[in-house]
């Protein structure tokens, strides 16, 4: 069972790393590129195996370790291509590293950086023995689709039936069918999958905000970055309560980290395409990730267009569909027979909610809930927006010419999102004060790693210029 | 100086609140050995779900049915757990099902809930757990 628990977790880091690599263009220093490979692959993995195991109960009818040799033969397949194209390949671009900081204590920020990231592992082991089956929303949505879909057999589609309509059962479907593939391999519902895959997704948006900002940045940024995420303690706590939302922030900040790696350091199509993979993975996750599909195209429109041209941004459109075009169709195809209509839409009449639009009073609640719930983001101690503010006046905020479209895309991304949020606020037809308490903290949660991504874009650490390499990729 | 400084008052601000965070979460090291209320579940509902075919579709009744779950959360976590325990068995909130799934937390409930239901006990699976069905079927 162990050997089977092994592969099971092994083959999605396996394929989303190669699936990575092929479309990565090849550099000479890897070292950096590797990790953020890595990251990047382990939860595209995930995304990819998760589809997989749905088109499998689709076709075969039934969960079923046949499933593991689509995916043999689809990690074999993107090695050798792998193999052939490094062969092939005469690209010469080399990582580009960031000059180092020669700011003084640096041994202080690094030991820093660990502990806190000691502590966040020592909490996240205690919090999963303290929880199993994870919190409210684990057990009630995402490990009880996964039971109904790899312990049902030929009956899986229970799994969104009407008797379990207060389950949110027509939510996607990427942790469910992750952890019911898993659970199908090793052949009984363990509980350590989903803790395992929860960890996964936690520790990759960890690593990913580390290395992205290693890259475009510098060491120290990524340090300083991944301190700060690390040492938010709702980011573990929804870490290891096994929720959806940790795996949304992951694809939420690939996104929005590969196309400003995209705008500062490549200009090639295939960083967009896997761009659109990664949005199509957020919207695979939650019905939130439509919203941030919307959001970024909406975003990248007002950053390309007006710089580029309308044909720039209908190239770029179109190479983000491409990554974007089999999940899109395996969620029209899920929301369309499988799920039923989401209750945000069914429970009240289109009247109601455009009564609400115009009901002042609803804005004024969600504004100051969201002050609220901003300033306290994250349950820490010492509140971090706060912090980050102080330190950010204190130390002065930094952004080159060149960069300035790129942070001025990811941070309208981040907008339009919560812009999105608001207005579902306004409509909601749950009472609001309750579904604001209950909810806004996680949606808050969903950005946070993109927003300390920004934030670390423009803090300001001074520059050793000792130091110099060529680009990530060549420019174009 | 001032970006040393900046660093300074971020790192020490969040070092500071991990320690209160950790040893907050530590202080609660006894709630580690007590198992949590969905294993609880899973141990109280373990007989009745073998005593179910996997696929079946049941009802479910409990010391205090309420109108509406959505201002009870109490009545309704205890539901959900239910569900979550019994799957890949559906759980309808309701005892319009050949067979129906007792949750009590007090037997001298028991009477109190089914009197004005057809339904007949079949079996008393302990803690409170008890398999129903419809007399009317």
């Amino acid at each position: 069972m162990i050997a089977w628990i092994a592969l099971s977790l092994l083959t999605p880091l396996g394929i989303g790393f190669f699936a990575l690599s092929l479309l990565w263009q090849k550099d000479e220093r890897l070292h950096r590129a590797m990790l953020l490979k890595v990251c990047l692959g382990s939860g595209l993995g995930l995304g990819i195996v998760s589809l997989l195991f749905f088109l499998w109960l689709l076709v075969a009818g039934a969960p079923g370790r046949g499933v593991v040799l689509i995916e043999m033969v689809l990690l074999a397949g993107l090695i050798a291509a792998f193999v052939i194209r490094q062969r092939g390949d005469t690209d010469d671009s080399r990582v580009r590293r960031e000059p180092s900081c020669a700011i003084p204590a640096l041994w202080l920020i690094r030991l820093s950086f660990y502990f806190v990231l000691a502590c966040a592992l020592v909490s996240f082991i205690f919090l999963t023995l303290r929880t199993p089956h994870g919190g409210w929303d684990a057990w009630a949505i995402w490990n009880l689709r996964a039971r109904f879909l790899f312990l049902s057999g030929t009956f899986w589609k229970n799994a969104f039936s009407q008797v379990l309509n207060w389950s949110h059962p027509d939510y996607p479907l990427l942790l469910p069918g992750a952890i019911a593939r898993c659970w199908t391999l090793s052949g009984n519902n363990s509980l350590v999958i989903p803790a395992v895959i929860a960890n996964l997704y936690t520790v990759a948006t960890a690593g990913l905000l580390y290395c992205s900002l290693a890259i475009v940045r510098s060491r120290n940024h990524a340090l300083l970055a991944g301190l700060v995420l690390v040492g938010t303690p709702l980011f573990i706590f929804y870490g290891s309560s096994q929720y959806a939302d940790v795996p949304l922030s992951f694809f939420i900040l690939a996104t929005i980290s590969l196309f400003y790696i995209r705008d500062t350091m490549c200009r090639g199509f295939h960083v967009v395409c896997l761009a659109g993979m990664m949005a199509g993975c957020a919207a695979w996750t939650k019905d939130e990730g439509l919203l941030f599909l919307i959001a970024t195209i909406c975003a990248r429109f007002a950053v390309t267009t007006p710089t580029y041209g309308w044909k720039a941004f209908g190239r770029e459109l179109l190479a983000f569909a491409s990554g974007l075009a089999p999940l899109a169709v395996m969620i029209a195809y899920f929301k369309t027979t499988l799920a039923p209509p989401p209750d945000l839409l069914t429970a009240h009449e289109p009247r109601t909610a455009l009564a609400y639009m115009t009901d002042f009073s609803r804005y004024g609640l969600i504004i100051k809930e969201s002050f609220k719930q901003i300033f306290f983001l994250g349950k820490a101690a010492i509140p971090l927006v706060p912090t980050l503010m102080i330190a950010a006046l204190i130390a002065g905020t930094q952004i080159r010419q060149d960069d300035k479209k790129a942070v001025l895309g990811a941070a309208l991304t981040c907008c339009a999102m919560l812009v999105g949020f608001f207005f579902v606020y306004v409509c909601t037809p749950h009472g609001l004060k309750w579904h604001l308490t209950s909810s806004l903290s996680r949606l808050l949660m969903q950005l946070w790693p993109s927003f300390v991504f920004i934030f670390f874009l423009l803090f300001f650490i001074p520059r050793n210029t000792t130091t110099q390499e060529a680009p990530l990729c060549q420019t174009r | 100086m001032r970006s040393t400084s900046g660093i300074v008052v971020l790192v020490a601000s969040i070092l500071l609140s991990n320690v209160i965070w950790s040893t907050q979460l530590l202080m609660d090291y006894k709630a580690v050995r007590q198992s949590d209320e969905v294993t609880i579940y899973e141990q109280r509902f373990k007989g009745l779900k073998k005593a179910l075919p996997p696929h079946a579709v049941v009802g479910y009744i409990s010391d205090r049915p309420v109108a509406d779950m959505r201002f009870d959360s109490d009545e309704s976590a205890k539901y959900y757990i239910a569900q979550y325990a019994l799957a890949p068995i559906l759980v309808d909130y309701s005892t319009n099902h050949r067979f129906v799934v007792g949750n009590f937390h007090n037997s001298r409930n028991v009477h109190k809930a089914v009197s004005d239901k057809p339904l007949i006990p079949i079996k008393y699976f302990g803690n409170g757990t008890m398999l129903f069905q419809r007399s009317d079927e």
